[in-house]
């Protein structure tokens, strides 16, 4: 019995926390995003309008559809680039005695250590009209570009700092894997006559494929929300070309205070979270359920 | 024959890994050279990347200037410390109880609490934020330091939960067993055996946690306007929607990544281990 004693007193304040901390809000900005709650209209009545804040979202495209669009752009863009980078540059490193392994690992998080809107900052800064990668781009004979100044640039420039920020995480987590996988695996297919890329296809990237969904999965989720990043270095800009849909719905909040509406929004951008959690879920649970 | 291509190879490697470092680590020299070159320098063709007279002016103006968004900085940086220990304490007290007793104890719906925890951190924050504001401005908790302490640590403690709670784990509870035969109540068992097991777990929890108030924006942008400006907002005033002061900028940039730069250098190997073992182990 003293066992027991007590037991619901070490989990009730996290469980309180959280239902203040997201559970009401929650609920509140579900109640919200149907109501017509604008701060624009003083005097305006708050009154319940069904799902017409849902209606407006999915007939105006400039509201939803472009800042969706975008979103979709930058994550898959960003992602499968940190995939294929990292995948590359753990193959090289895993399970080679390089001298220094330790300080190359720990420069590798320096960038994932530094604040994002920092982050952003640098790149604003490094791609500027007159900043360091135009100066050495016009030493190749490459004239100036205007980074952020033009929509397709703007948005590849918020893909290269996210790529250059996140593919270290990437780096580490697939060499830890790689470095876990039992050396007689790789041995056999050795034996076997198998050519090292074969190795790789075969051996290396099946035993990897938990983890590797696992990665993505937190990459995705992490890019979808993504906000101070971008904050900083285009603001969003030129011309809502880099606005993803955290962006935007702040805007639509936070700058015309339609409040109804940018709640709305938020659960637009939950639903879809939750979908793609799903998605990502369901692989994993499949692996699990597999073979191995 | 087989000697030399072994050799090449090496070159290869070691010429890859020198190529990446210099892309991770090329953009923070830069920003510290900025920062420390005149402005004249700075708009100079062909670039110096050696600055001619090196300037600390930027460095003394942050700290002695009476421009309002120096200011704003200065203050930043003493409202992110305060904030960013308060989550600290808050996540570590919380999560070391509630992750024991994921861990050890058995109570009723547990795992739905568990996954109901794991949900939360779904959220986008986005979603959360515009029904915080409005209660925030009701109860009269907007630009309050104490305000963020609260939220930043209500987003954070599931994760420090989540990762004490596998932490807890791999300790053999024949340990506490043994203690409380030996006359040690639960509690008393949790804070004489486990907690000073768990020292490693514990400080890469509390540094993540750190790291994640110092740098956390959305929130902050919205919910604070003058006294409770943490050290991202003002940095991030730096620059203007017209004139980017370019030099003030890096200078800014430089002083506000230090601090997690640093406790990532020092702490590095905590972190690498908190990060991979949960994902490669999970």
């Amino acid at each position: 019995m003293r066992l027991n004693k007590g037991r619901i007193g070490f989990v009730l304040p996290a469980v309180v926390f959280l239902a203040i901390g997201s559970l009401f809000p929650f609920f509140y900005s579900l109640v919200r995003s149907f109501q017509n709650w604008n701060l624009n209209v003083p005097g305006d009545k708050i009154t319940f309008t069904g799902f017409n804040n849902y209606a407006q979202l999915f007939t105006s495209f400039e509201v939803f559809g472009k800042p969706l669009v975008i979103t979709i752009i930058f994550v898959i863009s960003s992602i499968t680039l940190e995939f294929i980078i990292a995948l590359l540059l753990a193959l090289l490193i895993s399970s080679r005695d390089i001298k220094g392994k330790n300080f190359f690992r720990t420069c590798l998080i320096i960038p994932m250590a530094t604040t994002p809107v920092i982050v952003g900052l640098m790149g604003k800064y490094l791609f500027s009209d007159f900043g360091i990668i135009n100066h050495y781009l016009g030493k190749l004979g490459i004239p100036p570009q205007p980074w952020l100044g033009s929509s397709t640039m703007a948005l590849i420039v918020v893909i290269i700092v996210e790529v250059w920020q996140w593919t270290p995480f990437m780096i580490l987590i697939l060499e830890a894997g790689l470095n876990d996988i039992p050396q007689t695996a790789v041995e056999a297919a050795d034996m076997d006559g198998a050519k090292p890329w074969q190795v790789v296809l075969f051996i290396k990237l099946p035993l990897l494929k938990r983890l590797i969904v696992l990665a993505l999965m937190l990459r995705t989720m992490d890019c979808i929300r993504i906000f101070d990043m971008i904050w900083s270095l285009t603001g969003g800009g030129p011309v809502n070309a880099t606005e993803t849909v955290s962006i935007a719905a702040y805007r639509i909040a936070f700058r015309y205070f339609n409040i109804g509406l940018g709640t709305a929004y938020c659960f637009m951008i939950l639903i879809i979270t939750i979908l793609i959690s799903i998605f990502y879920v369901n692989i994993l649970t499949r692996e699990e359920q597999g073979a191995w | 024959m087989r000697r030399i291509k072994f050799r090449l190879k090496r070159i290869f490697l070691y010429i890859a890994i020198i190529i990446i470092m210099f892309c991770v680590i090329a953009p923070f020299l830069w920003t510290i050279i900025s920062s420390i070159s005149t402005n004249k320098e700075l708009l100079s063709v062909p670039v110096h990347f050696i600055p001619e007279n090196p300037t600390f002016e930027r460095y003394k103006a942050i700290f002695t200037s009476d421009d309002t968004k120096v200011v704003a900085f200065k203050r930043g940086i003493i409202n992110s410390f305060i904030v960013s220990s308060g989550v600290t304490i808050v996540c570590l007290v919380i999560g070391t109880f509630a992750g024991y007793a994921f861990a050890r104890l058995k109570f009723p719906r547990k795992n739905m609490t568990l996954q109901f925890f794991l949900f939360t951190n779904m959220i986008p924050p986005i979603v959360i934020i515009i029904a915080i504001y409005f209660i925030f401005s009701k109860l009269d908790m907007l630009d309050s330091v104490i305000s963020l302490i609260l939220l930043y640590s209500s987003f954070i403690t599931p994760f420090v939960i989540w990762m004490m709670r596998s932490y807890f784990v791999t300790i053999p509870a024949d340990l506490e067993e043994a203690a409380m035969i030996d006359g040690c109540n639960r509690i008393g068992a949790l804070f004489r055996i486990i907690i000073p097991l768990s020292t490693p777990g514990l400080v890469a929890n509390g540094i993540l946690a750190f790291l994640m108030s110092w740098e956390e924006f959305l929130f902050a942008l919205i919910l604070t306007t003058s006294k409770a400006k943490t050290i991202t907002v003002a940095i991030a005033e730096f620059t203007g929607k017209q004139y980017v002061d370019y030099g003030l900028m890096a200078t800014g940039g430089v002083i506000g990544a230090i601090i997690p730069v640093l406790i990532t250098l020092i702490f590095g190997r905590y972190i690498i281990k908190g990060l991979t073992s949960g994902a490669v182990k999970g």
